[in-house]
């Protein structure tokens, strides 16, 4: 594949990794290199800092596998590994993980975890995830396809319990914050919710995933391989939805749910109407600050495909900003890339904004600045100025460059995120919040 | 300049061959070991007898590679670009260090440069076909987009285990970039010991950037009327100059403490390789003394300097804490004949902070703490804590080896036989801490997480924002220390509703229980 400026992403391992760290109970023990775990926690722990957790960081189990296992094979170490992790860690499940050394060599883990004396009977699985096998995004499906495949048991089904995918511990900074967001809306219609991921959660959500009657996967390709594998091992429909940020994207999303669910419509109506007072509630109080200081700005979207049109609209239907360019992020095949160009055109824009799939920081900085050239030579000039970025936090340079602001929604975020979200009623009002307040604090360097 | 002494640490073991295609990792050119638990007596015995080399243990959990920790230097280097040459994980960590990279700039009153690094992006297929073809377009790129100073190109594990020939594919593109490529063969299964990476860095670094100017001396253009004037002006001030090493841990507020006190003495000082250009390497050779303030970081490359250039250095420990500061402004003093002047000085300024720290010394007296990250580091904060009344109950290095003895030699006859083990082990921590129970830790940043989990304070080792060299360090870090000690409420509630993922079995056993090559009595108490 072609050489890229500053990934905004880890491997499949790095991905599965970060997975792993938000779910309750699960230790994983990497079969690789000693710097895998501790590269890849760092890695993750960009978005937004996100930290150990119960069993991240230096506290992976990991065979750390050296020159001689290379030469030799690792299987020993691995079994000694696993024993030793068994005698050491408390955890529900340990998943085995591989990296991309144990994969070149072709390490047989399946036959080592057969010769495991696991005396208590602590719950073991393999999951392959070598990290040139995919990306980050690519692990976060492996990890929830091999749960369905080799641990979720096969429950009688809840008619009210749905599980959600399409957020990426780490990968989608504010995936907390949004997941408990999502949740909250569909606990409104009447729903359970499994989450996974976020700290409400417990291993016993992760148990009872079969027995839920949808999957929803908001985003539009990451979480659908699980829901796929779901819908073959635990026979769970699923459905893919636009990641909903503001009030039009929840009330649209809520009623995509509930069709699916033939969840009676006056339920969701007398929700979404009771959502929407408080959100413009928000909003009818921001509206003397709005008004009298003209806020509006140009866009520019620069995020991985779960999230980027979500942005993106928000700017333009949500707040009536004008979004200009939408910088897709991630490594996609054509066809992937021809998927998202028709759902684009689901979204309604006064004036389409530019779709470009591109993930290098400074090819994205020169594609904007190539169209939107400020020359010293002529003062009455057109300019891509009042200017907000949504992107990361390496997109400052090119929110500089025009005197625009930046916002961090994706992948590395450098500030502390927390329960911030993004997503729904609660996660539109918060955007707005954080638009606002990053435009009040710019320091104005070019009067006019 | 009186006559020339050198004080350089004697050991048995430190293989260097500046002209190998690589240098080989620390297990193996300096015996350092990754895995030791017991006490600082029994350390140096095995240290001197050089039998520490056992790096096994039946459980092992994630710590960093070379690979990562070869970033540090390469990126640091202005104008540079990196190539981290495996699949996308690897170097996916880099981002953080666009920001410390960038703060350690603003701090030296440089320009701050973004931290540009590109993955060569080797997937499945590459594996299978060899990632020539990655690296090539990768280095192309980084010419043509970035006009680098140089090009650091970082071997990751897969490309080393399918045997990419980098070297070879380097050689075919000197002729077709400006920049200097420089290889770095740091694939992370190759070293356990992943302080090896700054031999790697050196390594390439050495065998690929100049150390003279063309002229071999100032560069000075031999036309000018006044060269010759010039030339001796040059002279004299080279004849009084200290090249510093430095370390992307050290922060600017150390570097100016120590340049502080050099100058006191009429010398002038230059830092080195962290935060220079390449061009800017070139004037390593204009000065009279090398010193490093971290050995363990560069006695590699200063050791090549004397061979190659005949320039001699000197290795005194850390100059963290008093009597470490005042060591080592005596040693390079000695050097240039300053003697007297630097008793003067140290004696000066010892004086100075002893009176500053004497009040906060009250409040902290007795307190004990747990240290952990780099032996050099953590011996010469060991004995600064000492100044300041604090008890050091333990040592946890990362790695160690016989470089170190001397330092905790005076450690050990400072504060004791104290326990004492080589570890990154997040679990022997825990377990080490719930024996020993410090009022505090100061910790390498990584471990830090585990330490407040069991609801003990910390303090991070080393920071680009915060003091702790010389006579200024001492007084800051009892401040912190104090401040620290004054409120632990986030610890104690964190420990009070996390929970740690070790089973009560392990905290049973010994922390060195799984240490395979080195079981010290299962009995044996650690106190």
């Amino acid at each position: 594949m072609a050489p890229i400026e500053r990934p905004r992403y880890s491997c499949m391992l790095g991905g599965a990794l970060a997975t792993i760290s938000a779910l309750a109970g699960v230790v994983p023990v990497i079969h690789g290199a000693q710097g895998c775990g501790g590269g890849l926690f760092n890695a993750y722990s960009l978005g937004g800092h996100l930290g150990t957790g119960y069993c991240g960081g230096t506290g992976i189990p990991s065979s750390n596998i050296g020159e001689k296992e290379v030469i030799f094979g690792g299987a020993k170490r691995l079994e000694t590994q696993i024993n030793s992790t068994l005698e050491v860690m408390k955890g529900e499940l340990f998943i085995v993980l591989t990296a991309c050394m144990t994969d070149i060599i072709g390490e047989d883990v399946e036959s080592v975890l057969k010769d495991i004396k696991n005396k208590e009977n602590k719950p073991l699985i393999y999951i392959d995830t070598g990290g040139f096998k995919g990306k980050a995004y690519d692990g976060y499906d492996e990890i929830f396809s091999g749960l369905f495949k080799s641990y979720i048991p096969k429950r009688e089904k809840n008619r009210k319990l749905v599980n959600v995918f399409g957020q990426v511990p780490g990968y989608d900074p504010y995936f907390r914050g949004n997941l408990e967001e999502i949740k909250r809306i569909l606990e409104r219609i009447g729903l359970e919710v499994n989450t996974f991921l976020t700290h409400d959660q417990t291993h016993e959500n992760i148990l009872s995933a079969g027995e839920a009657v949808l999957n929803i996967v908001v985003s539009p390709l990451y979480g659908v391989k699980a829901a796929k594998t779901a819908k073959e091992t635990h026979g769970i429909d699923y459905i893919v939805t636009d990641f909903p940020i503001g009030a039009k994207a929840s009330e649209k999303f809520l009623k995509q749910v509930a069709n699916e669910l033939n969840i009676d419509n006056s339920i969701v109506e007398e929700v979404v109407a009771k959502e929407k007072k408080n959100y413009y509630g928000y909003i009818e109080r921001i509206s003397d600050f709005v008004a009298d200081t003209d806020i509006q700005s140009y866009g520019v979207v620069i995020a991985n495909s779960t999230d980027a049109f979500a942005y993106a609209d928000y700017l333009e239907n949500e707040i009536g900003f004008i979004p200009k360019y939408i910088f897709i992020t991630d490594q996609l095949s054509d066809e992937r890339k021809d998927y998202l160009k028709e759902r684009l055109e689901n979204y309604k824009y006064g004036e389409t904004p530019e779709l470009v799939f591109e993930q290098d920081t400074t090819a994205i900085r020169n594609y904007v600045k190539e169209r939107h050239s400020e020359s010293d030579a002529d003062e009455y000039q057109e300019r891509l100025s009042p200017l907000v970025v949504l992107g990361s936090s390496i997109d400052y340079k090119l929110a500089g460059d025009f005197g625009g602001v930046l916002i961090t929604v994706s992948y590395p975020v450098f500030d502390v995120v927390l329960n911030k979200g993004f997503a729904g009623f609660r996660g539109g009002n918060t955007l707005f919040e954080t638009i606002l307040n990053t435009q009040l604090k710019k320091e104005v360097k070019r009067i006019v | 300049m009186s006559e020339v002494k050198e004080n350089i640490i004697q050991v048995n073991k430190f293989l260097h061959d500046y002209v190998a295609k690589e240098p080989k990792s620390r297990e193996y050119s300096r015996n350092t070991t990754n895995a030791y638990g017991g006490d600082l007596e029994n350390m140096l015995a095995g240290a001197c007898n050089g039998c520490l080399k056992k790096c096994n243990r039946d459980f092992t959990q994630a710590i960093y590679c070379q690979n990562a920790v070869s970033t540090l230097m390469s990126m640091s280097i202005r104008g540079s670009v990196v190539i981290m040459h495996g699949p996308i994980g690897c170097g996916s960590q880099n981002h953080g260090l666009e920001g410390r990279t960038k703060l350690a700039s603003i701090h030296r009153g440089l320009e701050p440069e973004e931290a540009i690094w590109l993955s060569s992006n080797m997937n499945e297929d590459d594996v299978v076909l060899g990632g020539e073809r990655n690296l090539k377009a990768a280095i192309l790129k980084a010419q043509e987009e970035f006009d680098p100073s140089c090009i650091f190109v970082l071997n990751s594990c897969a490309p080393g285990v399918i045997g990419d020939d980098i070297e070879g594919i380097i050689e075919e593109m000197r002729s077709k970039v400006k920049a200097t490529i420089i290889p770095l063969h740091c694939p992370g299964f190759m070293a356990k010991v992943f302080t090896s990476a700054y031999d790697v860095v050196y390594h390439g670094v050495l065998q690929n950037f100049k150390f003279t100017q063309d002229d071999g001396e100032f560069g000075l253009d031999k036309t000018l009327p006044d060269y010759e004037e010039k030339r001796a002006q040059l002279t004299e001030k080279k004849n009084k100059t200290v090249n510093l090493f430095v370390a992307s841990s050290i922060s600017a507020y150390d570097e100016k403490e120590i340049i502080r006190l050099l100058n006191k003495l009429g010398l002038h000082v230059q830092t080195f390789i962290e935060y220079r250009s390449p061009e800017e390497l070139k004037n390593v050779t204009n000065a009279a003394l090398n010193v490093c303030l971290c050995h363990v970081h560069d006695i590699y490359f200063v050791n090549y300097l004397k061979e190659q250039f005949g320039m001699p250095y000197i290795t005194p420990s850390i100059p963290i804490g008093i009597s470490a500061t005042n060591k080592f402004i005596t040693e390079i003093a000695e050097f240039f004949g300053l003697k007297k002047e630097a008793e003067e000085l140290t004696k000066k300024e010892t004086e100075k902070v002893l009176r500053a720290v004497e009040p906060i010394k009250e409040r902290i007296e007795g307190k004990t703490a747990l240290i952990s990250g780099g032996y050099l580091r953590n011996g010469s904060t060991a004995l600064l804590l000492n100044d300041i009344g604090v008890k050091v109950l333990g040592f946890r290095h990362f790695n160690y080896d016989e470089f170190g003895n001397e330092l905790f030699k005076e450690v050990r006859e400072t504060i004791g036989n104290v326990t004492n083990s080589v570890s990154t082990q997040a679990s022997e921590l825990v377990n080490l801490l719930q024996k020993i129970q410090p009022d505090l830790c100061l910790t390498h940043p990584g471990a830090g997480v585990w330490i407040a989990k069991t609801g003990t304070p910390t303090l991070t080792l080393f920071s680009e924002n915060f003091s702790y060299f010389g006579y200024r360090g001492v007084f800051e870090v009892a401040r912190r220390v104090d401040r620290t000690l004054k409120n632990r409420k986030y610890v104690e509630n964190l420990k009070d509703n996390v929970e740690l993922p070790f089973t009560n079995e392990w905290y049973e056993k010994n922390p060195y229980h799984y240490i395979s090559d080195f079981r010290i009595d299962e009995e044996e108490k650690i106190s």
